[in-house]
Parts: C-alpha cells; structure tokens; sequence
C-alpha cells in the first residue's frame, strides 16, 4: 500500500450486491485513508476496480489515473481513446471479483502450483437473479478477468452467444480458446427465478490431466426453505472486501503483473462476436 | 405371449455393458438368437455368456436367419448405414445405438431403407428412457418452469470409468492397438461418441429445431487422435440456448457424472449428479461415486425401457418411442460441432443440408 500515492476507486462488485454494496470500495478507502465519494457508484453498474498510481511511479501514467477516475460511469464496451490507451498500456489494473472468495484464490493458488498437470479446460458458470441488469459489465468481464488470470497462456479466439428473454433475463455464453488449447467455458445468465438464491452462484472447474479443481463459493450459505420456496437467506461467507485487496495488491507487487489490456481486448472482442456470431481472434 | 427373437450385431462396450444385459433382463419378453461380431473370440464369449445359440463373425449370416424379428446394431457408427440398410433390406426391424450414423447421408439412407422395407427403425439415445431426464421433460410439458430458454450441461467422465466400475470394455482395434473410437479413419471424437446425448437432450427440452453451432474441441489424451474435449453453443430457432462441455479423459477416480440445468421464464430444473448420488465412496485419493453410471446403466433400467420400449412397438404395430427423426437431428447438431470446431467458425444447420433429401 505505502508504494501507491494515489488511488481511485471506480465502481464496486456486484457480488451479493444487497449485502455488501460498496464494502470493496470502502474497505480500499479505508486501507488507503482516502474519502469515498459515493455518488460516483450511484451511476455505475461496472464492476471493476481500478487501483492507478500518482506519476512519480514510472509504470503509472497521469493519464491512467485520469481516466480511472472516470471509469465508474464509463461501459466497458465503449472506452474512450485515453481509457483504452491505458489498458492497452498495463496502467489499468482490473481483478475479477471473484477473487474475494478464499475458495476462488484457493483454486488460483493451485492452479499455479501445476497441481491440474496439463490443464484441459475451465468451466466458470455465475448465475444471477432474473432481474439483474447489465450483466455483461457486471458478469461477463468478472468471469474474463478470472480466466485471465487462472490460465496462464494469451488467448488465441473468442466467440460469444447472447441472448436477451424478453424481459425475463440473458445469457451470455464465451468460448474462449487459449495459445495451448485450452478452452475456457464461461457463462454468465440473469436467470435465477425469484425464488432462487438471492446472491446468485458461482462454479468454477479447472480440469485437467492430474487433477480437477473446482470451486463453488456460493454453497457457504444457509438456506432457508420457507412457504415461498428455497432461498440462501445470508451468504455467510467472510466479506470478499479483505481478500480481494490483498489480492489486488498482490498482483499489483508482481515484477510481472497479468497484462490487463487482455481483459478489455477479450470483452471488445465477445462484443463483437456476439454481433456476428462469429469468433473473433485475438492474435495480435 | 411368443417371444420376439433378436439378433445382436456387434458384442464390444456398449453390446456388453447395456443392451445384452437389457436384452437378458427381458428373456420373459425377448429370446437372445444370434450375435454377430468381426471378432471371433468377442463374438463366441457373448453368445456363451448371454445364452445365444449361434454366432458370426459376418453379420449377413445372422441377417440371413428367418427367425429374428428384430436386430440390435450395437457396432460403430461408421458401420451403422451399411449394416441398418442391410437389416432392414432383409426384413429385420433394427433398433440401433447412437449416434445414429457417421454422415447425415447414411442417416437419410437408414430411415428411407426402413420405409421402404416396412420395418421400424428406433435409434437407442438411452438419456430418453433415463428417470431423470424424463421427469425433467415431464415438468417442461407441464408447465413448470415456463418457456425453455437454456439448457447447460456438462458430461465428465473418467478415464477410468469402465475398470473402475468394473465394466466389460470391447472397443473394436480395425488397425492394430488402436481403437476406432479413437482413430480418425473410423471417429469423428467426443461430438458423436458423447454429446450426441447432450444435444439431443437440449433439443427435446427446447421442444425446437436448432438454428446454428459454434464448437470448440481438443485432443487431451496421448492415446487419441480424434477430439476429447468438447464445448459447444447451439442457438435455436427460438432463440434458446443449448451449451455442454463434454470430457472423456478426466483422472482415475473422477466420479462419472452428468449436470444438467434447464432455466425458462418461470422456474429452473437442476439435476446435478455429485449432488444426487445414493453412494459416496471417500478414500485417500479423494470422492468416488461408483453408483453414478452404474445407476444409468442397470438401476435406472433406461436401456431395458429402450430395448421393451422398441419391442412393444414391434408386437403392437405402433410407432417406436423414438423417432428416427430425432436422431437425424441429434446426429446433424453433433455434425455441425464437428465441422465447426475444424473449421472456427459458426455452422448453420441448413449447410448440413445441401444436397441431401428429407425423407
């Protein structure tokens, strides 16, 4: 924390949104002593955090954080030139908010201790209410950014389906296929019915040659079977605000960290392909 | 009642493992008469085990027989149309296991030789004759959970599945040590061999033609030169969603399982294996459901429903339970992942078409 001189925070995590609405973004704050405007993510539905340092770091630009302090009320599939400069150059940092599941960062962890051998494929499938909106923002670029980072080889093509049910929610389907073949399956769906779990679910399966690892943060709930059906009346988990910092932060200390202009070339790209149905390539 | 008489073409996994188990729980219904298998070996230790009283290894002699009623084509799909057309040409009703054929053409020929001849064709997709997948098309039909509009699957299977739970295994060698299920000459890979079942699912819970395909496939097993991983999109006319993953190579002692979930406008279905299973076996190496396939195989009785449900349809002169139709349509979507995955790009169902007539 001492290395960042500046940081702006731009829109908060969507998970169990109802319980814990701002905690990520007040728990930076308060990490870093600096005042939280919340008007700012009164207007957003973005899901990204973006942590941006002060110029006197050399790997962060004055423009980075310019535009960080814009993002809370930017789309992801509309970035302006300057937002896309700095993504394109590593100054935008985005984690999926998943990574504030200790569940999530176990599979991570393992994942990059080899512990799947030849990795075959992930499955990541997050299931929101019906009435959710903006789930490409909200969903989709949590689900890329987890990909991202849990299969460590750049990714070659993605295609991507979505469809929109009259009102009665979306999908969204990414096939995504990385340099050593592995296929990411990821699936975002505003589909749950009311009387489903409030906070929605998340799945995560790594498979691969040794092992399989897979991870599903949303059974830590108590469930409540009352007149009007199953609901998870409390997600009892521990508040992701904590360890998604420290995850933030740790990948912000990598001498290497993940290049994140992938993230916003994966999601322009899903956009695209969900146009024309048609893959789009990713080979630079 | 006279028993109708059966004669079983092909005596490797699925014969072993399914339909002369089924064919042998029916005696009181169905006499076993004859099996026919290229080996000679295989062929003799099915027809001693299940208690036929003849055996080849050409399938035309058991064909030439004026005592079978019917013939259970259990070989590979490469060999369906040759073999189904000569049945039915030979006045024998055939059911057949999935895939229905290797080409949309041999489909087309399959159910236009059966027409021809007078005889019923059923296509075994066993999922359809499976408890839980006829309650989940139940609760669709009665309202349930409203307009269908996704239905996500995932197939995982071990690489052990068949040694662990101690199932007879007979895959077919045609060159040497290979087996065709994993040789391109004779397998097209995991779309036909595996998610046929997954996209013929989609489509009876979508109750609607598909529209297009977009597939991504891998070969992750050294042994295989055919893909074994497969995940897929299918968009139907409807505008619902049919999406699987479909692995064939997980480690030893990865329970067999199949996930399905069904989201519509009012509701959801969810029927995940690991969750439902009656028997959990931990050991050092982690969770075993032994139970899983075992409980599609024989518990469940899906493959004693298919083969009575078939010769039901025999003996009162109606329709089979399944369409050969459907099966066409299952086989055209697993085509269309096939060619999509080699080809990167989305394939639309009406390509498959050009140049071949509905029959």
């Amino acid at each position: 924390v001492t290395a960042i001189t500046r940081l702006t925070i731009a829109g908060d995590t969507d998970l169990a949104r109802d319980v814990y609405r701002y905690a990520i973004g007040n728990a930076l704050a308060e990490r870093v002593s600096v005042r939280l405007s919340p008007q700012e993510f009164e207007t957003t539905d973005e899901v990204v955090i973006s942590v941006a340092a002060g110029e006197d770091l050399p790997e962060f630009a004055a423009a980075a954080v310019a535009a960080g302090c814009r993002l809370a009320t930017l789309p992801i599939a509309d970035l302006p030139g300057e937002l896309e400069a700095a993504a394109e150059s590593g100054q935008l940092r985005q984690f999926s908010p998943h990574f504030g599941r200790p569940v999530v960062r176990r599979l991570l962890a393992d994942a990059r201790d080899g512990r799947v051998g030849r990795p075959y494929g992930l499955y990541v499938a997050h299931r929101l209410p019906r009435s959710s909106a903006g789930i490409f923002a909200g969903g989709v670029s949590g689900l890329v950014a987890l990909a991202l980072e849990v299969i460590d080889s750049p990714p070659v093509r993605v295609q991507a389906t979505h469809a929109s049910y009259d009102g009665s929610g979306e999908s969204w389907l990414l096939l995504l296929r990385f340099d050593g073949d592995t296929i990411a399956t990821l699936e975002c769906s505003a589909v749950l019915p009311p009387g489903g779990p409030e906070s929605g679910n998340l799945l995560v399966e790594l498979t691969g040659s040794d092992a399989v690892l897979r991870a599903e943060p949303s059974r830590q709930a108590v469930r409540v079977t009352g007149a009007e059906g199953r609901q998870i009346a409390r997600d009892w988990a521990p508040n992701p605000a904590g360890p998604l910092l420290q995850h933030a932060l740790a990948v912000l200390e990598r001498p290497a960290p993940l290049p994140q202009a992938r993230i916003v070339d994966v999601l322009r790209a899903a956009r695209e392909s969900a146009g024309s149905g048609e893959p789009v390539s990713l080979m630079s | 009642m006279d028993r109708l008489r059966v004669g079983v073409i092909g005596t490797g996994t699925i014969a072993l493992s399914a339909h002369l188990p089924a064919i042998a729980f029916l005696r009181e219904e169905i006499e076993l008469v004859a099996v026919a298998d290229i080996r000679e070996e295989t062929a003799r230790a099915a027809a001693e085990r299940f208690g036929a009283t003849a055996w080849y290894t050409d399938y035309h002699e058991l064909l030439a027989r004026d005592d079978i009623d019917f013939v259970d084509v259990c070989t590979p799909e490469f060999l369906h149309g040759e073999q189904v057309t000569a049945a039915a040409r030979a006045g024998k009703h055939v059911l057949c296991e999935k895939p229905m054929a290797a080409t949309l053409a041999d489909a087309d020929a399959m159910i236009h030789a059966a027409r021809e001849a007078g005889v019923k064709l059923m296509v075994g997709h066993s999922r359809r004759f499976t408890d839980r997948y006829r309650h989940a098309r139940r609760a669709i039909e009665e309202g349930a959970i409203g307009r269908v509009r996704l239905v996500r699957e995932n197939e995982r299977r071990p690489i052990s599945m068949y040694s662990v739970l101690n199932l007879p295994t007979g895959y077919w060698s045609p060159e040497g040590d290979r087996p065709w299920v994993s040789h391109p000459a004779y397998s097209q890979g995991a779309a036909l061999t595996n998610a046929v079942h997954e996209m013929d699912l989609a489509r009876w819970f979508v109750g609607d033609e598909a529209e297009s395909v977009y597939a991504e496939a891998r070969v992750v097993s050294p042994d295989s030169e055919v893909p074994d991983f497969l995940s897929y999109t299918i968009s139907f006319r409807n505008g619902a969603i049919g999406a699987a993953e479909v692995v064939n190579q997980l480690p030893p002692n990865y329970p067999y399982f199949h996930m399905l979930e069904i989201f519509g406008d009012d509701g959801m279905i969810q029927a995940t294996d690991p969750a439902q299973s009656p028997y959990e076996l931990w050991e050092d190496q982690g969770i075993r459901l032994p139970e899983n396939f075992n409980l599609l195989l024989r518990v469940d009785n899906a493959y004693v429903r298919e083969v009575g449900g078939f010769a039901q349809a025999i003996r009162e002169d109606t329709p089979p339970p399944l369409d050969p139709w459907d099966a066409r349509q299952a086989l055209a979507l697993s085509l269309a992942a096939v060619r999509s995955s080699q080809e990167g790009r989305r394939v639309f169902l009406s390509e498959l078409e050009k140049g071949e007539v509905r029959t």
